[in-house]
């Protein structure tokens, strides 16, 4: 159940007689696995039960001794380390908050009158102030989140009644500092004592507690005060208070004098929560930055204060958690050196990068790199909200990708403002070629899920962009963030190396969760009997009877040490489950009987995945081989969920939107929300953002407990579950497959799973299990070794960061030193590359000896090879220029729009032969018109060219593209223009321009596959579960066809920029002609409808209901000008009376936006 | 004398009467040790029992006073009327109180004052507590209403320190009830109940130990060394004999030789307690 960092911990415990690691580990472990069997309703003679009061009475002994160790043996003369103090907080707080959950005898309302001397009360506070001063404040939360505390009644004056209120007060301070909530309150401790001493001596110790209440509440509430910044003076405040309070207790003149003992105990607990977690308060521990704009230098206390407050919504971070810590005492102020973090997933990377973007803001710009346009948007939002307290700070992103546009708002911004550009590496790799000017006060580069670098199709340009900050950017630090490189030293030493010798490696391993990792198999002794029951009954039966059925019983094997061990059966437990798997015993034609387990994975993984969600335990069930399983999977659970809405609960309101986007999306209602009624989720790349967002809402707001996903839910979301079942061990085929880029193991995304499982702030402890790709049998029995599952999954044993990132581009720099590349078998990515540097020409040595590619090839690169790599690319440059019909500009063009070399004179050739729009001619084109001319030089493009977009698609009717691929499937290697194209050739590309032209239209998914599969819209279903269901095969077409249109049309932009205006004309390019590539990938047939979706909302149908509500004037004359009357216009549309009831698609987009975190 | 220093002499002569009158016999069981009180009571024994627990509750009170002083930052010096807290127990006559009040609230409180004074005299007389030499010990409940641990004592053996539970029950026709009840109790503190009342109550009695005991507390709390001492207090005409087996016992963890029942056994159960309450009145009326 433990990661590194726990191990370390535990190995700080003291010496104990028969307390080893060991021990202390498996109990915890048991006691985890103990509460998940339980709450799967395990039987309840099973094995794991033997041991249960032993476990818990380890458990109680451990709480009680650690936490004498960690609170108490100091106070009274020992000398114990702080990190032995926080090793024993942290295992006597995990003790204690599992024991509070293993079940236990009813408790006896002791003292109803005192709601924090209740056993159970205290017993919850306690194990939060353990976890609190073991550094796991984030545990504490989830520990205090169910405690039941009563209203206050002010009114009842009796002295009773005061102590009743006094108590419940002080209880909710606790419960605010233990959540972490520093938020001001109003009011105040509702009594103080009375003036004269009670008569009677119970009244008396009565009247001495309300006292106590009161200056513990008060010392609380001062603690808290100077952890929101409110109270400079507060901690001292605070700890006079305690102080006074714990030394009262002491002074009865009676040395055993126990009666308040609990005051002692709180008290003590208090004080070094104060002096350990005082050291990591965000407010006073994170240094002021030191030099750059004075406002922002002025707002950063107000930021760090908001931060550590939160809000009237939200709770604030006012503590930095250890991971945080270490980065802030190394790295600011500043950052002052570039440095690569690798910390599990949920450990607060996103905290680290947003501290190390406020403090760079003073000094310059911010760079953001995110693995997804999705995930960018997410950050920017989540950045707004958090960096708010910079009043003229913008957090910018961009609606485009890789795809080539000029227009204005797509650039970033040089106006001496400071900002924060959110964006893919692939767009910034756009804007550097473009504005590489730019970026020289860009000061900060976070790259967040760093191992991007080792895709072997993105990492090209991930490289490239580090290499070319640092030879561009003067001033810049690195932030490179991930949860899954193994080598950090590796990446760290690169930087180190390349940019100016600060950079440190920070593998940090804290993690806020535990997770206990467990392997389902098959019970063979039951296998054994059942199959021959099976087979025998088959025999009997008629030979045409070929299959029957038979229920095999599942158990499951955890290992109690965190990654599995070969330490033996006593580091594993062994349970049944009340699970069975249903196999079939199958006649062969000879007439001998085996067994077949068909859908194994994904049956059994699912099975288990709705008996934790039947028992209330969030879990992710994720799909590795398809992503459209995900949806079939889902289709077979039956019946619904706890806390699901059912069939006549309503949505919430924001959820209902995403749907009601959705279905005028897809033109057929989205299977999604028949699902989400049950609370099942699904979470796939093969699904519109709306329905993602719908799902990702309802699993975190605990109305959807089962969440089907695919790797896409890996790629930076961080939707956590205390439970994850992972459906096999090996990757489908890859182009059904939503994998994580630049994670190629199948071993690392099994890992990424495991490391969803455990959700801080509501579950310290979570479960992950694994189910193999075809059944593994064992007995069942204590002493399985687990030695023959570990021999065939290895993965079990692996830590969590296992990706060793390696640049694609080494290949390349072989091939160029070794002077072997050959453009004619160079992969795309390289020829890309060759363009840059080709563009970039005296620094392209410089450059590519910069990357991480070169760091690893350091042996070689020496400072000839950089030359002689200058000169090589000049040479392929020359060699290329000097080819008959290949214009000087040709490199520039392909190097502008990011495709490879080859492509862009071939689009150039294809455009040539159709004739040039003259500037003249272009004038008056719409996009439409652009968007003609580019499907008329598309479809004079030789079949080598389009080969890429003819692919299957999966669909087994006779679309567009199976007829384009039928015509040449013999000429595949043609190349030339003109060609001898089939006698039809013009007329599909006019189809598929139909077929595009209806997206951008924003005509609905049904709409497009009808006319893409040829079927009437009647027959259109909303089915998702097979590629070539109708509204898969549209994701697919967007995907392969539509997407890849858009980089071809920003080709096609930018050969017209410089064949046609010239560099010196470029401010004549019409808008119009700027915006196709963005019109055909985001599905926009105007300028104007780009707008709405630019500047407004980014939903295509949302987009187009806009333009037609408000109709952009087509007068405006820059892109900056629609931009501000669409922003205006908006605030118009979302706050003023204006009728939508024609509408209520908009209003719909109005709940999004205000309610979602989008305005 | 102040009235501070009145209490604490009698308390005193009344430990070293007792001391010297004071009957008891050790019995070893299958199941558990027996360290049996008994013996004539007169009226100077009563005297004596009553003047350590009038002087027990007015420390009681006084500790609590000068917490409350401590609290505040207040010197003034003030009292809470010693005879009326102690006619709160007692009643103002022996037909004051209910037979209820009698049996729930009285005797209970009277008999954990008695073992209060027996596990205080047994830093003179070892044998009469055999897991240890107690090292410190608490005071009663205020009330006799009050659930929890009825008295707790911290005791030394060898290089270790353990713990005393000890659990009073009156009942004076069934002790055979007051030790299941008793046993009950002590399930529920292995079951893990009231940990955290023990856990705070030794943190806050270890305060009083010297620096040399300190490093034994934390090892001792994960050795748990604990024994348990049910103390039933009952009429000389029940009869019983605490060498028997008593099975219940089995089911604690602790072991034979760290669950000592310690009956007191009185004669004229009824009269003792009115006596014992007649002589805490009279003393304190005194004072």
């Amino acid at each position: 159940m433990f990661d590194e960092y726990v191990k370390n911990l535990i190995n700080l415990l003291p010496d104990l007689p028969k307390l080893d690691h060991n021990t202390c580990r498996r109990a915890l472990s048991k006691a985890y696995f103990y509460i998940i069997s339980s709450s799967i309703n395990v039987d309840q003679d099973n094995m794991i039960y033997q041991e249960l009061e032993e476990i818990k009475s380890t458990l109680r002994s451990m709480v009680d001794a650690l936490e004498s160790v960690a609170v108490f043996d100091r106070l009274n003369g020992l000398n114990i380390s702080p990190e032995v103090e926080n090793a024993c907080a942290f295992v006597a707080g995990e003790s204690l908050s599992l024991l509070t959950k293993l079940p236990h005898s009813s408790e006896e309302l002791l003292l109803i009158h005192d709601p924090l001397f209740i056993e159970t009360n205290y017993i919850v506070i306690e194990s939060a102030l353990l976890y609190m001063i073991g550094d796991y404040d984030i545990n504490a939360v989830s520990v205090v989140k169910h405690l039941s505390i009563p209203s206050i009644d002010i009114e009842d004056r009796s002295i009773t009644g005061a102590l009743r209120a006094n108590s419940t007060y002080l209880l909710k301070r606790l419960v605010a500092l233990c959540s972490g909530d520093v938020r001001e309150v109003e009011g105040s401790v509702p009594f103080t004592g009375t003036k004269k001493v009670p008569t009677r001596y119970e009244y008396l110790i009565y009247e001495i507690r309300i006292r106590f209440y009161e200056k513990i509440a008060n010392a609380v509430d001062f603690y808290i005060k100077w952890l929101g910044g409110v109270d400079e003076r507060g901690i001292g405040k605070a700890i006079q208070y305690l102080q006074r309070a714990r030394d009262a207790t002491r002074a009865s003149g009676y040395e055993a004098d126990t009666i308040f003992a609990d005051i002692y105990h709180l008290c003590s607990l208090l004080l070094v929560v104060i002096d350990r977690t005082s050291v990591r308060s965000v407010v006073h521990r994170v240094p002021q930055p030191t030099i750059g704009d004075e406002a922002i230098l002025k707002s950063f206390p107000i930021y760090l204060k908001e931060r550590a407050r939160g809000n009237k919504d939200s709770v604030g971070r006012p503590f930095l958690w250890p991971s945080a810590l270490e980065f802030v005492v190394d790295c600011l102020p500043g950052p002052n050196k570039d440095v690569v973090i690798s910390m599990p997933t949920g450990s607060g990377k996103s905290f680290i990068a947003e501290l190390s973007i406020a403090h760079a803001l003073s000094r310059g710009w911010v760079l953001y790199l995110a693995p997804t346009n999705a995930l960018a948007h997410q950050i920017r939002r989540d950045l707004k909200k958090a960096l708010r307290a910079f009043k003229d700070v913008d957090i910018l992103t961009f609606v485009g990708g890789e795809e080539y546009t000029t227009l204005s708002e797509e650039q970033i911004e040089q106006n001496g403002k400071h900002y924060v550009a959110v964006m893919t590496p692939e767009k910034c790799s756009l804007a550097m070629r473009l504005y590489k000017d730019y970026f020289t006060t860009c000061v900060l580069c976070i790259f967040d899920e760093c191992h991007l670098l080792n895709d072997h199709r993105r990492g090209t340009t991930a490289d490239i962009i580090i290499a070319q900050l640092i030879t561009y950017s003067p001033n810049i630090r690195f932030v490179l963030m991930s949860a899954m490189i193994s080598n950090s030293n590796d990446l760290s030493e690169w930087l180190r190396v390349a940019h100016d010798g600060q950079c440190v490696p920070k593998p940090l391993k804290w993690r806020p969760s535990r997770t206990i990792r467990g392997f389902i198999f098959l019970n063979k002794e039951d296998y054994n009997v059942e199959f021959q029951k099976a087979k025998d009954s088959l025999i009997a039966l008629p030979a045409r009877r070929v299959n029957i059925n038979f229920d095999i019983p599942l158990a499951l094997i955890v290992g109690l040490s965190g990654p599995w061990t070969l330490d033996g059966p006593p580091d594993y437990c062994v349970t049944s489950l009340p699970l069975e798997y249903t196999a079939k015993a199958s006649r062969n034609r000879d007439g001998s009987v085996n067994s077949k387990f068909e859908g194994w994975k994904n049956t059994s993984s699912r099975i288990l995945s709705e008996l934790f969600a039947r028992t209330g335990l969030p879990v992710i069930n994720f799909i590795l081989t398809s992503r459209h399983h995900a949806f079939s999977c889902a289709n077979k659970v039956q019946g619904e969920f706890p806390g699901c809405i059912g069939e006549e609960g309503s949505f919430p309101p924001i959820v209902d939107a995403w749907l009601s986007i959705a279905d005028a999306e897809l033109g057929v209602n989205t299977l999604l929300r028949e699902l989400l009624r049950r609370g099942i989720a699904v979470h796939t790349s093969s699904m519109l953002q709306p329905e993602q967002a719908a799902s990702e809402w309802m699993f975190s707001n605990g109305k959807a407990l089962l969440m089907f996903a695919t790797g896409t839910l890996a790629q930076g979301l961080n939707l956590p579950a205390i439970a994850v079942v992972i459906a096999g061990t090996s990757m489908g085929d890859p182009r059904d497959t939503d994998s994580i880029d630049g994670v190629s193991r199948v071993n690392a995304m099994i890992l990424n799973g495991f490391g969803r499982a455990g959700r801080p702030g509501f579950s310290n402890q979570g479960i992950a299990v694994l189910v193999s790709d075809k059944p593994y049998a064992a007995p069942i029995s204590e002493q399985l070794n687990p030695t023959g599952v570990l021999a065939k999954f290895g993965v079990l044993a692996e830590p969590d960061a296992t990706v060793e990132v390696h640049s694609p581009i080494e290949k390349f720099i072989d091939n160029i030193i070794t002077d072997q590349l050959d453009t004619q078998t160079a992969t795309i990515p390289e020829l890309a590359l060759t363009s840059l540097l080709a563009e970039i020409d005296e620094e392209s040595g410089n450059i590519l000896g910069r990357t991480l590619a070169a760091y690893h090839k350091r042996h070689l690169f020496t400072p000839h090879i950089k030359d002689q790599i200058q000169i090589q690319i000049s040479t392929i440059k020359e060699t290329f220029l000097k080819q008959p019909d290949v214009p000087h500009w040709m490199n520039k063009a392909a190097m502008k729009a990011g495709v490879d070399l080859f492509r862009a004179w071939r689009i150039w050739s294809a455009y040539e032969q159709r004739g040039l729009v003259s500037i003249e001619g272009g004038v008056s084109y719409s996009v439409i018109d652009w968007l003609d001319v580019f499907f008329q030089v598309m479809s004079l493009l030789p079949p080598k060219r389009v080969l890429p977009y003819l692919a299957d698609d999966g669909t087994k009717t006779q679309t567009i593209l199976k007829s384009l691929r039928d015509r040449v499937v013999m000429q595949r290697e043609v190349d030339d223009i003109p060609w001898d194209m089939p006698e039809d050739w013009l007329i599909l590309w006019q189809e598929l321009k139909r077929l595009v032209l209806l997206y951008m239209q924003g005509e609905s998914y049904a709409v497009i596959a009808q006319n893409y599969l040829g079927v009437s819209i009647e027959q259109i279903n909303n089915k998702r579960s097979k590629g070539d269901n109708h509204i898969p095969t549209v994701f697919g077409f967007l995907r392969k066809i539509v997407e890849q249109l858009a980089i071809d049309a920003g080709c096609f932009l930018a050969i017209q920029e410089l064949a046609v205006y010239g560099e010196e004309n470029t401010s004549l390019i019409p808008e119009q002609l700027q915006s196709l590539p963005l019109c055909i990938k985001n599905g926009c047939n105007s300028i104007e409808v780009l707008s709405w979706y630019r500047f407004a909302f980014r939903q295509r149908i949302c987009a187009h209901n806009l333009e037609k509500a408000f109709p952009v004037p087509k007068n405006l004359a820059s892109d900056a000008d629609r931009a501000n009357w669409v922003r205006n216009m908006r605030l118009i549309w979302l706050f003023s009376d204006y009728d939508i009831k024609e509408n209520p698609l908009l209003n719909y987009a109005r709940i999004i936006i205000l309610n979602g975190g989008y305005f | 004398m102040t009235l501070n220093e009145i209490i604490e002499t009698t308390m005193k002569e009344a430990i070293i009467f007792i001391l010297s009158h004071l009957r008891y016999e050790f019995k070893e069981a299958d199941t558990h040790n027996s360290v049996i009180f008994y013996g004539e009571i007169n009226n100077d024994l009563i005297e004596a029992i009553a003047h350590y627990l009038v002087g027990i509750r007015a420390c009681a009170i006084d500790a609590a006073l000068n917490i409350r002083a401590d609290l505040i930052g207040d010197t003034d010096e003030d009292k809470i009327e010693l005879y009326a807290d102690i006619c709160s127990i007692v009643g103002e006559n022996n037909n004051a109180l209910t037979m209820d009040q009698i049996q729930d609230e009285r005797n209970p409180w009277l008999s954990e004052g008695i073992f209060h004074l027996f596990m205080n005299i047994s830093t003179r007389l070892t044998n009469i507590h055999p897991p240890g030499l107690i090292i410190a010990l608490d005071l009663p409940h205020v009330s006799a209403k009050d659930k929890g641990l009825d008295l707790m004592a911290l005791y030394l053996f060898g290089d270790n320190l353990g713990i005393s539970i000890i659990e009073t029950k009156a009942y004076k026709d069934d002790p055979n009830k007051a030790i299941n009840k008793a046993v009950n109790y002590f399930k529920e503190i292995e079951q893990g109940k009231h940990a955290p009342r023990i856990r705070q109550s030794i943190q806050t009695m270890r305060t009083s130990l010297p620096p040399s005991f300190q490093k034994l507390v934390s090892s001792s709390l994960w050795k748990k060394n604990r024994s348990y001492i049910p103390n039933p207090h009952y009429d000389a005409s029940v009869p019983m004999n605490w060498s028997n087996r008593r099975p219940s016992l089995n089911d604690l963890s602790v072991g034979k030789t760290r669950i000592i029942i310690m009956p007191h056994i009185i004669n004229n159960f009824d009269t003792f307690f009115n006596s014992i309450s007649e002589n805490m009145r009279d003393f304190a009326r005194g004072l």
